[in-house]
């Protein structure tokens, strides 16, 4: 820990964090139609990116792309105070917008989506701005195309070796996945690069988040009848749960067992794992869904028990918590704009939510 | 109306003919008309049957198409469009064959056929998608084998349908064409054998009359 990284960064966080949404403010706009939402939301720190969308054409996969990019924006704002190690974990959390570009390029490829419905889903990040993508979609017929575009960046290495492998291109899945590997790979270096307490928090925040993805890789992997050499290959870097323990979690034959396995070696981690997993251990015969949902609140229940647990500044755990609380926030209201425009029960939109509150 | 009469010879041997295929005509009439009965209680019953899947059909689809909404909401409408256009297609067929129904008629038999993979991979995305969307899929599949037995139940309805109108047309075609004509011609011909006998009585007495008035002459 640097106090010194810190002191441009931490006010920027902290002005940040003024900005999110009130959760009386957010549970107040269930119910209401897409206008409502749509004037609610040009009076926020949304508000800049929300204007800029044509009253027209105004459906929830605009309001969703303003609401990305508006996180993206934040985030690089973050990069642009931060310093040293800080930076080059911010970096790489911004390298998950360019995988997902990466990953649409690959998917409206592959589904035939028109080039300007599928721009409509890319955040312009890093190197995979608007007219490179633009243009990569325009010349790109084949899944090999998009791979050959993208051969000058590092996510087009990564791609590229994945057919040979598996010897069947035409499988988004494993590119997906080595994408995905790769970003988090990526992501666990630039934490273990910091050092004392911020490389603690990182660990702990970043890998309880990769840790609930393994397992629900695992439970639904094993929903859906997946073999046992199968999912190995769809697993991700791992943390506190090594490799060891996820093939026992794989080869246990009901999900009862699976958690069991998993909350021997939680309760040697903190106390955020400990509760996550005897939760899923109680409500183990409750749909996947359910324990989906329950693993999905794991990072921000990690964060904010890292904010309770060290000091507010001057470490990445306000940092951590503050970019889990932003993506929580538009995740909520990404729910909200849907249920509006499918209109959906406000009991169903509500269940779906995931307020800091009640964690 | 009156029935217009089959030609025939007005014999004794021409009327019993006509009695007897009266009778069985009137016997078709009847087996014709227990077999429409027996094909409304089947129309009736696949009706019910049709009914009933048409409610699932609907329960399926209103689930798929909530937990595919629950999808959206959890991850996006943009996310879970592209997902799902850019996933593997699962490839289906229908098998169509005949089956023997009531009363021994061939009925169509529709089965879904699915194209199952060697090997048993995820369709979308592991980390990206919900369980909800996986359940969307199976929802939507077991509409499909639903929507393929409904129309496999309404093909044989169809059937059906056109039977009753066939064997209606039969027992229509029975009862007020060939029996009123037989009846028409039975009546014809027991006149014309009423009448030969009228004629066969007078020229008894009349050959009876001369032959007393032959026998008082000659006396």
């Amino acid at each position: 820990m640097k106090p010194l990284e810190y002191k441009d960064i931490m006010p920027r966080v902290a002005l940040e964090n003024l900005k999110l949404i009130e959760v009386e403010d957010l549970i107040g706009l269930i119910g209401k139609d897409l206008e409502s939402i749509r004037c609610v939301l040009a009076g926020s720190p949304y508000g800049e990116h929300i204007s800029a969308l044509s009253v027209d054409r105004m459906d929830s996969v605009s309001l969703e792309a303003a609401l990305l990019q508006n996180y993206a924006e934040t985030l690089k704002k973050l990069v642009r105070f931060s310093s040293g190690s800080i930076r080059k974990l911010l970096l790489a959390f911004l390298k998950r917008f360019e995988v997902s570009n990466v990953k649409t390029l690959l998917r409206a490829v592959k589904g035939k989506i028109t080039v300007d419905e599928a721009m409509r889903h890319i955040v312009p990040v890093g190197f995979l701005d608007t007219n490179r993508c633009r243009a990569i979609l325009a010349e790109s017929k084949s899944i090999a195309d998009v791979i050959n575009s993208l051969a000058d960046l590092e996510y087009g290495l990564i791609i590229k070796n994945v057919p040979n492998k598996h010897k069947k291109i035409e499988d988004l899945l494993q590119l997906e996945t080595a994408l995905d590997k790769a970003i988090y790979e990526e992501i666990l270096e630039s934490a273990e690069r910091l050092k004392g307490v911020d490389k603690k928090i990182a660990r702990d925040v970043l890998g309880i988040e990769l840790d609930t993805l393994n397992v629900r890789i695992i439970l639904k992997c094993k929903a859906l009848g997946v073999s046992q050499e199968l999912i190995k290959d769809y697993l991700m870097p791992t943390v506190l749960f090594n490799e060891k323990t996820l093939e026992e979690t794989i080869k246990a034959t009901t999900a009862k067992a699976a958690i069991s396995c998993l909350l021997i070696v939680a309760e040697t981690g903190n106390v955020v794992y400990k509760n996550i997993f005897t939760q899923l251990l109680r409500e183990c015969d409750a749909p996947l869904s359910r324990l989906e949902a329950i693993l999905d609140k794991a990072p921000l229940k990690m964060s904010l028990y890292m904010l309770k647990e060290y000091a507010r500044y001057y470490n990445i755990g306000f940092v951590l918590a503050f970019l889990n609380l932003k993506w929580v926030e538009i995740k909520n209201l990404r729910c909200i704009i849907k249920g509006a425009e499918r209109r959906s029960p406000p009991s169903q939109v509500r269940k779906l939510l995931t307020l800091p509150s009640e964690l | 109306m009156s029935a217009e009469r089959v030609e025939v010879h007005p014999t004794r041997l021409e009327l019993l003919r006509l009695r007897r295929r009266k009778a069985l005509a009137e016997g078709i009439a009847d087996i014709l008309q227990k077999d429409l009965d027996t094909l409304i209680v089947a129309l009736i019953e696949h009706k019910q049957r049709a009914n009933a899947l048409r409610t699932r059909l609907y329960e399926s689809l209103n689930t798929a198409y909530s937990l595919f909404i629950e999808t959206e909401m959890i991850i996006g409408t943009m996310k879970a469009r592209e997902i799902s256009s850019s996933a593997p297609l699962i490839k289906f067929s229908v098998e169509v064959s005949s089956i023997p129904g009531v009363l021994g008629i061939p009925f169509p038999s529709f089965n879904c056929a699915k194209e199952e993979n060697a090997v048993l991979k995820p369709r979308f995305n592991l980390i990206e998608t919900p369980i909800q969307l996986n359940e969307t899929v199976s929802k939507i599949e077991e509409a499909l084998n639903f929507i393929v037995k409904l129309a496999e139940l309404t093909a044989v309805i169809r059937e059906i349908l056109e039977i009753l109108a066939l064997k209606r047309r039969q027992i229509n075609r029975i009862r007020f064409k060939i029996i009123p004509q037989l009846d028409a011609t039975i009546r014809y011909v027991e006149l014309i054998l009423e009448e030969i006998e009228r004629q066969d009585a007078i020229r008894v007495r009349v050959l009876q009359r001369k032959r007393k008035e032959r026998a008082v002459k000659s006396v």
